[in-house]
Order: C-alpha cells, then sequence, then structure tokens
C-alpha cells in the first residue's frame, strides 16, 4: 500500500459496456492477465480491473470497469458510467443483434458520461471471420458517423486488444494536454496521481501541477 | 493485478450516494402498493441498499436479496451479493459461506475469487487479532514478512487494525 512511491503519474478510469456474451470480460482479462478464458462466466453486476501503461513517456494507471451485459443489470450498471474518462463499448461481429443494439448503448454512453469522455467502438471476436455477420465498412461508417474511435479486435488472440486500451488512453491524455479536461473538476475519469509524500492514502489530487513531479520527497 | 487494498476500495468501498438509494426506495414503495412488484424491482432495491454505506441499509438489504435467494433461480448472483453485504458488516464466516456456494457453482469466477481472496484475508486477520498476535499496522504485509511483535490483549490489537 504505502510502499514506496507511486509508479504512475495518472489514473483513469474506463468503463466497458455492451450486449452479455460479446466478449467484454475477455477483453479484459486479454487486457490484465494477457489470458483468454473461453469459459467465462456472465459478469455479476462489475468486475474490476487495473493495469499500468505508458503513453507519450508518462506512466498511467487504468481502473477499469468492466458491466454486466445481462439485461436485469442494466439499472445496476449505469451508476457506473459516471465519471468515465473512457467508455469501451463492445459489439460481436457474428451476432447483428448486439450490433444494432449500439444506438442504445451509446445514448446511455451520452447521457451518463462527461462530453470529454472518449469512446471507443469495438467489434470484438475478429478471429471468428467466417461467422461475420456485421461488415467492418459499415461499423467504421456507423462509427465515423457518432465520432467514435474503431477497430475490430479479438479476444481471442488478442489482436487489437492493447491497441484499443492504449489508443484510449493517449487519446484522454492528448484531451488533458489539449486542455479540455479540468484536473479539479469532479468526474472526469482522470485523476493525478496520489501525492508520493507517503502518509495517509488520501488520494484527493489537491490541485497544483507540481504534485505530479516524480523524485520528490522520497519515502523510504 | 490489483492488491488487496485495491481490491477493497473498488469491490467494497464503493458506496452509492444517498439519493440514488432513497430514489430506488421511492420505486419500490410504489410497485409495492400497486401490487406489481417483481424480482426485479427485488434486486434492484436490495443491490442499492447493500451499496449503501450505513449499516442499517445493508441488512435491509440482506433480508430482501436473501428472500430471494431462496426461491432457486439466480441463486448466484444473489449469493455473491450477500458475501459482498456480509464483508460490509464485518460478518467474515457468513461471508465466507456465501461465496464459498458461488465458487462451488463456478469455480473460476474471477470476481468471486477476488472477493473471496478479501474475505480470507480478513479471517485471517481476525485469527490472528484472536492469538493476541499483531506486527505493526500493516498486519498482513508484515505476517507476510514474518516480522511479527507480540502486544498483549486482543482490544489492543482490534483498534489498531480498525
Ligand atoms: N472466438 C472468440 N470467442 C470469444 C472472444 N471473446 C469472447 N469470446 C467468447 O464469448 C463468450 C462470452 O464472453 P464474455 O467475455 O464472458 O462476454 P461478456 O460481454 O463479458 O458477457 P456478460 O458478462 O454477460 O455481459 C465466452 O464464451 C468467450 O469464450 C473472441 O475474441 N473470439
Ligand atoms: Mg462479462
Amino acid at each position: 500500500m504505502a510502499s514506496g512511491p507511486y509508479n504512475y503519474s495518472y489514473i483513469f478510469k474506463y468503463i466497458i459496456i455492451g450486449d452479455m456474451g460479446v466478449g467484454k470480460s475477455c477483453l479484459l482479462h486479454q487486457f490484465t492477465e494477457k489470458k483468454f478464458m473461453a469459459d467465462c462466466p456472465h459478469t455479476i453486476g462489475v468486475e474490476f480491473g487495473t493495469r499500468i501503461v505508458e503513453v507519450s513517456g508518462q506512466k498511467i494507471k487504468l481502473q477499469i470497469w468492466d458491466t454486466a451485459g445481462q439485461e436485469r443489470f442494466r439499472a445496476v450498471t449505469r451508476s457506473y458510467y459516471r465519471g468515465a474518462a473512457g467508455a469501451l463499448m463492445v459489439y460481436d461481429i457474428t451476432r447483428r443483434s448486439t450490433y444494432n443494439h449500439l444506438s442504445s448503448w451509446l445514448t446511455d454512453a451520452r447521457n451518463l458520461t462527461n462530453p470529454n469522455t472518449v469512446i471507443f467502438l469495438i467489434g470484438n471476436k475478429s478471429d471468428l471471420d467466417g461467422q461475420r455477420d456485421v461488415t467492418y465498412e459499415e461499423a467504421k461508417t456507423f462509427a465515423d458517423e457518432n465520432g467514435l474511435l474503431f477497430l475490430e479486435a479479438s479476444a481471442k488472440t488478442g489482436d487489437n486488444v492493447e491497441d484499443v486500451f492504449i489508443e484510449t488512453a493517449k487519446k484522454i491524455y492528448q484531451n488533458i494536454q489539449d486542455g479540455n479536461v479540468d484536473l479539479n473538476a469532479a468526474d472526469t475519469g482522470v485523476q493525478l496521481k496520489p501525492s508520493a509524500s507517503g502518509g495517509s492514502g488520501d488520494r484527493k489530487p489537491t490541485g497544483n501541477q507540481s504534485s505530479q513531479q516524480s523524485g520528490g520527497k522520497g519515502c523510504c | 493485478m490489483a492488491d488487496n487494498s485495491e481490491l477493497e476500495k473498488a469491490i467494497i468501498g464503493d458506496f452509492i450516494p444517498l439519493a440514488m438509494i432513497q430514489a430506488a426506495e421511492k420505486e419500490y414503495k410504489k410497485k409495492n402498493e400497486e401490487g406489481s412488484l417483481t424480482d426485479q424491482d427485488r434486486f434492484s432495491y436490495a443491490w442499492h441498499l447493500i451499496k449503501s454505506r450505513y449499516k442499517d441499509d445493508i441488512k435491509k438489504g440482506i433480508s430482501i436479496m436473501g428472500e430471494l435467494c431462496q426461491d432457486g433461480t439466480d441463486q448466484r448472483d444473489y449469493l455473491y451479493f450477500l458475501a459482498l453485504a456480509y464483508y460490509k458488516l464485518e460478518e467474515y464466516s457468513e461471508a465466507e459461506q456465501c461465496i464459498n456456494r458461488v465458487l462451488h457453482m463456478e469455480p473460476n469466477n474471477s470476481q468471486a475469487k477476488d472477493l473471496k481472496k478479501l474475505v480470507s484475508g480478513k479471517i485471517q486477520q481476525d485469527n490472528l487479532i484472536a492469538a493476541g498476535v499483531v506486527g505493526g499496522a500493516a498486519l498482513v504485509g508484515a505476517a507476510a514478512v514474518g516480522t511479527l511483535a507480540v502486544i498483549g490483549g486482543a482490544i489492543v490489537a482490534k483498534l489498531i487494525s480498525k
């Protein structure tokens, strides 16, 4: 816990949304553990995972909330959208119905997050190209029309999985650099790292940029 | 991967605002008066209560979730949230029983494994405290390193650990 300085500069909060069975949890586990879980059970409410990534020389901790797609969790999972810096919206390229539901997921994402939230559309199960039910071009057009980033990926082979998580972080980081994200505001889904002064685990960013300089007062 | 303290913050310390609980309660009461209450409504209300920071809410949530659990379907979900609720009330052996039942149904469920890890950590800690042995504030870490210091009395130990 308080052992040693924090080895990251920012925390970004992500949510993963989309119909049940599209592979949200498999994407999370592939990203955090580099493992494919073939018999992944339906998520109960939400599952939490983390990983530290590097963007433009900055270490960033991603805190990821993987939500359950089953209809009866919809009311429950809505409470996790608030304060997400990134939203990964997933459909299954072999099941058209999961693609058709995207507009409803997008409405939730737009209504329940903030205007700067980066939304990344993912067509998962790209390894099952033979069973494809949604073309790349069609989804790409949908993404462009709605201002979303887009890639097809496979949680099974790992193809493009790193990219979707890291591209999202890059875009969020760019928004910060461009001054579009107020680091002191609540609910942006972005936090400066907790000040590395040891002591209590209070992680409220106290406001000034100086707290992110590394190599400050070393604890230990 | 997330360590225990981070997991605990995310899974257990993830309280929802009072306003949301009140809204859920209003909805629940309305449906109840209309006589149109479904299991989905019960589940949703119980979930809100269990995610509260207040023990009275959590207890109420347990009683509703517990009734649902006896009805047979969707046991796994109810048991998971019951385990979470008991954990928040610091009733770790009840929490363990519930989470074990989930793991019995789905041995590879990563969410259940995460919660089990937290429950086991607490039970281990309580056992150490009961034995009157405690090492510093970071009890579990200290235990791992093996630098246990003996401080007399379970009461002192309990105070330190809370
Ligand atoms: N072939 C293939 N199968 C996949 C892929 N990703 C996931 N699956 C399978 O799809 C099924 C559902 O995956 P999950 O990750 O549990 O789906 P989910 O979106 O988390 O579902 P909910 O938790 O119910 O919302 C599992 O049986 C996976 O093995 C993929 O990229 N390729
Ligand atoms: Mg899932």
